[in-house]
């Protein structure tokens, strides 16, 4: 067997152009294989957006995303994300000032200290020593309602200089600097500060407000070192108010993450109605496996309060979209109209609303809330069906009731939802009775109205 | 300029002169003063035709005004339980005697001269009674209170361009129900959600709500939007969280400030940010849209309840919500002591703007302890717990008084 290193040497180029094509093919294969995993990297995670708890993602493609195409997109991101943040803070940075005069302006004060937030964000930014200790100046003798404002400003730079600079306020005896501290290092959102807002709020001798803001800082946070530590100091908080927080901060997270607490909290005898309904509401603003869990709590708990705000904690959950016959059998069998009316509202942003059986369910509704709420409902429906029998009886059924609670006294609350039901619709007699509210009703439905008449499509 | 003045004099003398001959009298005011001795063995009721009024003087008693040789008057006096009146002195004299009826009564001024009537009332052994206060009372919330927590309204329309390149118009709509959940409804130039069109690029849906987070009415807000952006597919996935207030942020314009999460995806390409700092400019109409003004009337009477028979003391209130809403609570028993004053919770009112109950809106008054001031009571101290809207605070009831 002949040695295969000579015959690799007899197939390399014999000259210089020769080397120089076969560097340039290779860079332009490179080139090809990198374009190609950053469009597959891209393609893969575009699928899963906002949702990194999907548990029904084969193994192999989660061990893919994890090693290749969830890095790659990564570094996209961040680039997005840079531009995204070079834009938002042209705002701030484009005080038309050189640095000393906009230390002179910051310390000067004659100046308003509103105005003064544009000039800290740039001075936190640039992070020299003479902006650094212009902030320190003005921070300790701003107004308490003035420095969590200036020191979440300053965080939201993400200046390493300025973490220095708020990380020893974090020992000042005054609260109020506590609590900015805690808020602008929050929001840079680095895990070192995590052992420090767990001791916080593991702390009886700290006031609530610091303990609330320090739970409210880990829920910022989010790692997982940060949920452990609200995990553990749960079960130990005898406040309610501080409880609040942490189920609040809690709820931020990936439902997966938090199932077991949330679980055995709401099942636990002797947890309080109101804190039950803080638990589900916190929800809201978890991950949308968090949805079943919520749908258990409507179909099958004793405590109105709890079904009701399970349901709106559903209703924000809204890339679920296959819950409509769930949901309306739920309308059917329940017999508050609060949580009636919270479900009317879940249903909105489903698919293929079953709106014949609902629609004989919200004309007998009496609760003039829930009415409202339901009506949304049909509109959204006959909006997705509009040659519809659905569409004719919202027109001839609906349509007249919605007008009159929009033009006659009543909450702004409800007669705003009148109109956003006829906006719903999108039907001609939905938009003819828009163009009527418009010029008759109040000043503020008015325009609500006004501004749900269609512009013809050019 | 003398004999001026010496004319007038003159006329007036006449004027006088001419009416006394005339058996005319100027109807010209007086006032009644009675006391009561020891303080706070005994009550006076008063009743005066002209001005019309009427009351009840405890303690060492009070005063009254009257209008001379018109107004008609009648007094009441009343021992505390167990006593006796000893004697009742006039300006006339000793006139216990002329007293009469079970009640005790005095009558007899029917258009006192004088411009001044003392009645001095003694009354011997019995038990004090507490004099309980009874009247009207508005408490208003302090809007620049700022250690006090707002409830905020945040319901209306909003109108702008988006803080990016692009400036894109938006007109968002929102409503905040009674539970501070809110929902929105807008468009945003060349922005078209999906299944919508150039023509209708309505964006709806519940957002959030607003809550109390330390002492602060805070927006946290979540959505889930998939169409396009000029035409190029869109999807995003986010939540921000931040305070009810709207302040300068930058260059003299106003905003909202807060933080911002979220993961989207602009042309295929996915991206994610956590607690971005975001800062939404607001034109001066939205700011007038944050409401954080409202008040509670406090309404305490002493009534005879129809079954019983017996006097008690019934409290009412009526809140008057940011949003402008009207939440009338119904009346219920109420019970006053001298060392820690009134104490109410008042719920379950009925909302009479929308004509439906309330169940979430609360008022507590707690140790609401009054002083009398003439014929009116203030209130000296006090805690004021209120929740409604999703939100809720407490403080000092003075910060409440105007």
């Amino acid at each position: 067997m002949k040695p295969i290193t000579p015959r690799f040497f007899r197939l390399a180029p014999k000259t210089l152009r020769g080397w120089v094509f076969l560097g340039l093919g290779s860079g332009f294969v490179l080139l090809l294989l990198a374009v190609a995993v950053v469009a597959f990297s891209m393609w893969t995670e575009s699928r899963y957006v906002g949702e990194e708890t999907d548990h029904t993602t084969p193994s192999f493609t989660a061990h893919v995303r994890r090693v290749v195409t969830k890095p790659v997109v990564g570094v996209i991101g961040r680039q997005v994300e840079n531009l995204i943040r070079r834009r938002m803070e042209i705002l701030y940075s484009s005080t038309g000032l050189t640095m000393e005069e906009t230390i002179a302006r910051f310390l000067d004060e004659r100046t308003d200290l509103m105005e003064r937030g544009r000039c800290a964000y740039r001075l936190a930014r640039v992070g020299s020593p003479e902006a650094i200790a212009a902030l320190l100046q003005v921070f300790r003798t701003a107004p308490a309602d003035q420095k969590a404002f200036l020191a979440q400003l300053i965080g939201s730079t993400g200046n390493p200089a300025a973490k220095d600079w708020l990380l020893p306020l974090l020992n000042d005896p005054d609260e109020n600097v506590v609590i900015a501290a805690i808020r602008g290092l929050s929001v840079m959102g680095k895990d070192d500060l995590t052992p420090r807002l767990a001791e916080f709020l593991a702390d009886p001798q700290r006031s609530e407000r610091v303990r609330m803001e320090a739970a409210l800082g880990l829920g910022d946070i989010g790692t997982p070192a940060a949920r452990e530590a609200l995990t553990a100091a749960f079960p130990v908080v005898e406040e309610d108010e501080v409880a609040t927080q942490i189920l609040n901060s809690l709820g931020k997270f990936p439902f997966s993450q938090v199932a077991d607490l949330f679980g055995d909290y709401l099942a636990a005898p002797d947890t309080p109605s109101e804190m039950r309904v803080v638990a589900v509401e916190a929800l809201a603003y978890s991950t949308k496996d968090a949805v079943p869990f919520l749908v258990g709590f409507v179909e099958r708990d004793a405590d109105a309060d709890v079904r009701s705000s399970s349901a709106w904690a559903i209703s924000l959950q809204a890339q679920v979209k296959n819950l409509a016959p769930t949901l309306a059998d739920l309308v059917q069998r329940e017999a508050d109209p609060d949580v009636r009316r919270r479900l009317y509202e879940a249903l909105l942003p489903q698919a293929d609303i079953p709106a014949t059986p609902l629609l004989p369910t919200v004309l007998a509704e009496e609760d003039i809330a829930a009415r409202v709420a339901g009506f949304n409902v049909l509109g959204r429906a006959a909006a997705q069906a509009p040659a519809s029998e659905i569409a004719a009886s919202f027109d001839q059924l609906i349509v007249p009731e919605l007008m009159a609670i929009a033009n006659s006294p009543n909450s702004l609350n409800i007669q705003m939802r009148a109109v956003f039901a006829l906006r719903q619709a999108q039907t001609p007699a939905a938009q003819q009775a828009l163009a009527v509210i418009a010029n008759t009703a109040q000043p503020q439905i008015a325009t609500v109205a006004r501004n749900g008449l269609r512009t013809p499509a050019s | 300029m003398i004999a001026k003045k010496s004319t007038t004099l003159r006329t007036l003398l006449w004027v006088l002169c001419a009416s006394l001959l005339l058996g005319f009298s100027p109807a010209w005011g007086g006032t009644f003063t009675i006391k009561i001795t020891p303080t706070n063995s005994g009550q006076v009721i008063w009743t005066c035709s002209d001005p019309q009024g009427q009351g009840v003087f405890t303690g060492a008693g009070g005063s009254f005004p009257y209008t001379m040789n018109v107004a008609n008057i009648l007094l009441t006096f009343v021992p505390n339980t167990g006593g006796s009146i000893v004697k009742v002195m006039t300006n006339e004299g000793d006139d216990t005697a002329i007293l009469f009826g079970p009640n005790h009564n005095m009558d007899g001024w029917n258009g006192p001269s004088e411009n001044s009537k003392k009645v001095t009332v003694t009354f011997s052994g019995g038990t004090p009674t507490v004099e309980i206060p009874t009247g009207s009372f508005p408490f208003v919330f302090p809007t620049n209170n700022l250690s006090l927590a707002a409830i905020a309204d945040i319901s209306g329309t909003y109108t702008g361009k988006t803080p990016t390149a692009a400036q894109r118009n938006y007109n968002v709509d929102v409503a905040q129900d009674q539970d501070g959940k809110v929902a929105a409804m807008g468009t945003v130039d060349g922005i078209i959600p999906k299944g919508g069109s150039p023509s209708d690029s309505t964006i709806s849906g519940n957002i959030g709500s607003i809550k109390t987070l330390n002492n602060e009415p805070t927006a946290q807000v979540k959505g889930k939007f998939d169409g396009t952006k000029d035409g190029t597919p869109v999807s995003v996935s986010g939540s921000g969280q931040g305070p009810v207030e709207v302040t300068d942020i930058g260059g003299g314009t106003n905003g909202v400030t807060g933080t911002a999460s979220y993961a989207a995806n602009i042309g295929g390409v996915p991206f994610t940010a956590k607690n971005t700092p975001m800062a939404i400019p607001t034109p001066p109409t939205p700011v007038s849209h944050i409401h954080k003004a409202w008040s509670v009337q406090l309404e305490i009477q002493s009534k005879v309840s129809p079954k019983t028979g017996k006097s008690f003391i019934a409290a009412t209130a009526v809140l008057t919500l940011p949003n402008g809403d009207v939440i009338s609570y119904p009346e219920r028993a109420a019970k006053y002591s001298t060392k820690t004053g009134y104490s109410l919770s008042f719920k379950g009112g009925t909302n009479t703007t929308a004509n439906a109950p309330d169940k979430k809106s609360t008022i507590t008054i707690k140790g609401m302890t009054m002083t009398k001031q003439g014929s009116v009571w203030n209130p000296t101290a006090g805690t004021l717990s209120y929740s409604f809207l999703g939100q809720k605070g407490s403080g000092d009831l003075m910060n409440f008084v105007e």
